[in-house]
């Protein structure tokens, strides 16, 4: 088969007006004038002589004007002859190249970035295009775009904006970028069509959901072509993940610092240096061996002085993709970090109740009157004043032995929490089970992690303590070595009945099995809730030096979301509120490479909400007011594009054909070329008009005449 | 007073009455010797004797022949005399023909025959008229009254054309009906079998008759200047033909002209008169050529 296709096959149904001359003749038939003839003898001999000739004539002017019938349709329907062998000369191309600027193709070969090289082959791709031939260029990034709004015919602009492009560094966005491709190919007015992806490849690019069903869908409609650049790559080490031990810190309150550092390289690194950069002065660094293919955590500890937001930096030594050897992080350090205890317990001088334990584990000189030395700065207030506290302020907030909470309150509560604070609830006998069950937990929907059971209460029968099924989780890390204390010693009479949750995670359990410690994310924020009250009808939990630091430990854990309003991803927009600022206050964003924009504000009660959509590179960008810096945020890359392994199925499980980069010179165009053939049938049907009409001619002057006999 | 005819029209007749018909060949006129005024007959010429017969008309004895001689003699003359003229006008189907506006050929052959029935009349000759299809479907016996003109017509206008005709047929039978040499015209347009309509007219002239032929045609069946898709439907029942005309033109006018060529060269053969007339052509102004190219 020659692979006949149509471009537009609904065309065809014009076939159907092949019969019309058929009709039209059989028509005539019955549109013969009538005419009496006296001269019949004559007549009569004369047909007689000629009709063998006219039938002739006839058929064959009925078979061209039904050939003719069938021929239009079948031009208009635009058919494409998909063979091997061109017949009629090369057809017109609609070119969609898809070009990856994700910033593992900063990774350098020799003097050139792949990027530099995938741009220039680009360009000599589009060199190769003729007149008449169509482009369009899409960049692969996450958030692809093309540079044109639909293809194009003016080769040479293209060719000229694609040597201006630089490479971004996000992380590639295939599936949306081949969406656009799609878009592209329906958009072709040529027959043929071809799509060239020029990349390194890296694991990463083709493995989005639906990309492998975009590539079977556009490999119906265009030939696909993988262009991969550079060959493999030598080494690359970047820091994968950076993060402080809390969001929120006091000033002078020195706090861990965690990197993580990946080799996907195929050689250890031994004695690999890593520095730690505070407000870009270099304050640590460490010589770490990462092993082939691993990664190693690196811990520093760090000590800011002053209340404000600080920058934090991991960097490794350059290497050929030097974007993800840095990795950055704003903290927010405060002179105190304010903490917010609602009690149910009344207010007696003198009373030591859940709130006081809470609050002295965290302020030991809160009840004494002596917090200065405390970095933490508990405030206790009755339910009742929750509707009146600006929450915000506070980056994580306790809720201990509270009865109820009216609407209102409870509504401002997960507000806060939704938008990124921390929740610490402590049960205690005052709790209605039922209220919190049905107003907090609210059939999983609500801010409670576990649902009550009934009756609430538990009086434990016998022995149960607390049995951590792991310490990898953040609250429970430091007691994986037992230095700080055996949490198992941890004993209680009387527990609150946790059912076992569906959409939270249980960070702990008791000895019977149930559990103890249960946290959940509710929007941005996060939520903790403790399996018992505090005191001592509960049990001995409050008096184990355990206690202090698994109650400091609950704290940073709910406050490490106060710092992710100010670490960004790339191309992730900032929206957040800043306590205390005005609207009419003309904010300045301050980009890593140096230029600024202003920010977008929006007054909120309490303060304002700061906007701005310019992230695009990863750095520490600053907001400034009056030259002043007032605030930061941090921007890093997307770590899943460092890795620069080939995808282990080879380029797009063989949907596409590859051509090396080297040999563009080769690429002549689609591999199976659409002959476009409706052309010539138009010029058939010309042709096929005008012997018609000289066949006409020819049947008028081209009879046969009798033998006449004069003689009488 | 009985409305006029059709067929006399005083234009035409005004315009034929200078015209003169003679015969070519010896004929019998209405009175051979009758003199009976100057007006009858003309100037006559002894041209020889023959020897008395038992029964011949003893006026004609010449008496000097017979004083000299003792034997009776007859004189003979050749004199130009009246004839007996019969216009035979063929009223068969397809003279029904007409695609002119001037009518049917059977109208315009109406109109020759009355024209030259006038012109006869005019000359003191006499006419008559046989209209025939299949047969002789109506007879008006010569006469030289001038009067008889409308008899003519009024035979004319009630005979319409019907029917398939036998010309040999029709000749042969009325050529026996003929008693004494006259002159014959014959009025049709000779769609018949050539060889029958020569055996016919031969009938005629084997009698001594001076025959006429007035072919009358109408201008499509000479020109067939048909396109298009026709059905040509035969007028004496030839059945249907549905052709588009214009491809069989030549071959249809090769034909037609051979024959009408055959024809011509058949009456030359015989010494008839041909005459082709198109009813497009006025009556007198047809007349006129015919009588000015006839030999004398």
């Amino acid at each position: 088969m020659l692979g006949l296709t149509f471009l537009h096959p609904w065309v065809l149904w014009g076939l159907l007006a092949g019969g019309i001359p058929v009709i039209i003749h059989l028509l005539n038939k019955r549109r013969y004038r009538p005419l009496p003839w006296a001269a019949m003898r004559f007549l009569r001999e004369a047909i007689r002589v000629n009709a063998r000739r006219m039938q002739i004539e006839d058929w064959i002017l009925l078979a061209l004007r039904t050939l003719l019938f069938l021929l239009v349709p079948l031009a208009f329907a635009l058919p494409v002859l998909r063979s091997h062998a061109v017949l009629l000369g090369q057809p017109q191309v609609c070119a969609v190249i898809l070009l990856d600027d994700s910033y593992s193709m900063n990774y350098t070969d020799g003097d050139r970035s792949r990027f530099e090289q995938a741009r220039e082959t680009a360009r000599d791709l589009i060199a190769k295009l003729r007149r008449g031939d169509s482009v369009s260029v899409i960049l692969m990034s996450e958030a692809p775009r093309r540079l044109f709004r639909e293809p194009t015919f003016d080769l040479e602009l293209a060719r000229n904006l694609i040597g201006r492009l630089e490479c971004s560094y996000a992380a590639s966005g295939a599936g949306r970028a081949l969406a656009l491709a799609q878009e592209d190919m329906q958009r072709a007015r040529q027959p043929s069509r071809v799509l060239y992806m020029i990349s390194d490849f890296q694991k990463g690019l083709l493995s989005g959901a639906g990309v492998e069903a975009r590539l079977a869908a556009l490999r119906e409609q265009a030939d696909l072509v993988a262009i991969p650049i550079g060959e493999g790559y030598d080494s690359n080490l970047a820091v994968v993940a950076l993060e402080p031990d809390a969001g929120v810190v006091a000033a002078g309150v020195p706090t861990m610092v965690h990197a993580r550092v990946r080799n996907f390289g195929q050689t250890v690194q031994r004695e690999y240096p890593v520095e730690l950069f505070i407000d870009e002065a270099r304050r640590d660094r460490r010589w770490v061996d990462v092993p082939a293919g691993g990664e190693v955590d690196v811990a520093f500890l760090a000590d800011f002085r002053e209340p404000g937001q600080h920058s934090i930096e991991v960097r490794l030594p350059a290497d050929s993709l030097p974007t993800d050897n840095s990795r950055y992080h704003v903290i927010d350090v405060r002179e105190k970090v304010p903490i917010l205890l609602v009690t149910g317990e009344p207010a007696a001088r003198g009373a030591v109740g859940a709130a006081e334990y809470v609050g002295t584990a965290l302020a030991p000189g809160w009840l004494l009157g002596e917090a200065e030395e405390d970095h933490l700065l508990p405030t206790r207030i009755a339910p009742a004043r929750l509707g009146v506290e600006t929450l915000e302020q506070y980056p994580m907030i306790g809720l201990i032995d509270v009865p109820a909470l009216d609407p209102e309150p409870l509504a401002r509560l997960e507000t806060y929490v939704r938008n990124g604070g921390g929740l610490l609830i402590v049960p205690g006998e005052r709790v209605d089970v039922r209220h919190y069950n049905e107003r907090l937990f609210r059939d999983g929907q609500g801010l409670l992690p576990a649902r009550f059971e009934s009756p609430g209460f538990h009086k434990e029968q016998g022995e149960c303590f607390l049995t951590p099924e792991g310490y990898d989780h953040p609250v429970l890390s430091l007691f994986a070595d037992g230095s700080l204390g055996d949490l198992s010693q941890i004993r209680f009479q009387q527990t609150m009945l946790l059912e076992e949750p569906s959409t939270a995670r249980v960070v702990c359990k008791y000895s019977t099995g149930r559990p103890a410690i249960v946290e959940r994310s509710f929007g941005k924020g996060r939520v903790v809730l403790l399996g018992a009250g505090l005191g001592r009808t509960w049990g001995n939990l409050v008096w184990k030096p355990s206690f202090l630091v698994l109650t400091r430990r609950m704290t940073e854990y709910l406050m490490r979301r106060e710092s992710e309003g100010m670490n960004l991803g790339m191309r992730d927009a900032v929206n957040r509120f800043q306590p205390g600022g005005s609207a009419a206050l003309a904010l300045a964003v301050q980009h890593p490479r140096g230029d600024t924009a202003m920010a977008e504000l929006e007054s909120a009660v309490g303060g304002v909400f700061i906007r701005y959509t310019g992230v695009d590179a990863p750095g520490v960008y600053r907001l400034t007011a009056d030259q002043a810096v007032v605030g930061r945020f941090a921007a890093n890359v997307d770590p899943a594009e460092s890795d620069l392994g080939l995808p282990p199925m080879g380029l797009a499980g063989g949907v596409m054909r590859q051509v090396d980069a080297a040999r563009i010179g080769a690429i002549t165009g689609p591999e199976t070329p659409g002959a476009e053939l409706w052309m010539a049938l138009l010029k058939a049907v010309l042709i096929l008009l005008m012997i018609e009409a000289v066949f006409l001619l020819w049947v008028e002057t081209r009879e046969k005449r009798p033998n006449v006999h004069e003689s009488a | 007073m009985a409305e006029r005819s059709r067929y006399i029209d005083p234009e035409v007749y005004n315009r034929v009455r200078q015209l003169v018909l003679r015969a070519r060949t010896i004929v019998e006129g209405t009175i051979i010797g009758q003199h009976r005024s100057p007006y009858h007959g003309f100037s006559v010429e002894f041209r020889q004797h023959r020897e008395y017969a038992p029964g011949d008309d003893l006026r004609y004895v010449d008496w000097k022949v017979f004083g000299r001689t003792d034997r009776v003699f007859l004189k003979q003359y050749e004199q130009e005399t009246n004839f007996i003229a019969h216009i035979l006008i063929d009223l068969s189907e397809s003279m029904r023909f007409g695609a002119a506006a001037e009518g049917t050929k059977a109208e315009y052959a109406k109109l020759f025959a009355a024209t030259l029935s006038y012109l006869i009349l005019l000359q003191r000759d006499s006419v008559g008229i046989g209209a025939f299809n299949r047969t002789l479907a109506e007879y008006v016996p010569p006469s030289a009254n001038p009067a008889h003109i409308h008899r003519i017509c009024h035979a004319l206008e009630t005979t319409p054309p019907a029917e398939k005709t036998d010309l040999a047929a029709i000749f042969n039978a009325f050529a026996q009906r003929l008693r004494r040499r006259g002159v014959v015209i014959v009025i049709s347009d000779c769609f018949d079998e050539l060889d029958r309509t020569m055996k016919g007219l031969q009938y005629l002239k084997y009698n001594g008759h001076d025959v006429m032929l007035f072919q009358v045609l109408d201008e499509t069946e000479a020109t067939f200047p048909f396109r298009g898709l026709i059905r040509f439907d035969g007028m004496e029942g030839e059945g249907v033909f549905r052709t588009q005309p214009e491809r069989i033109r030549r071959s249809y006018l090769d034909l037609f002209e051979g024959f009408c060529r055959a024809l011509r060269a058949g009456c030359e053969r015989m010494d008839i008169d041909y005459k082709q007339v198109f009813t497009t052509r006025p009556v007198d102004a047809a007349l006129r050529e015919f009588l000015a190219a006839r030999r004398d």
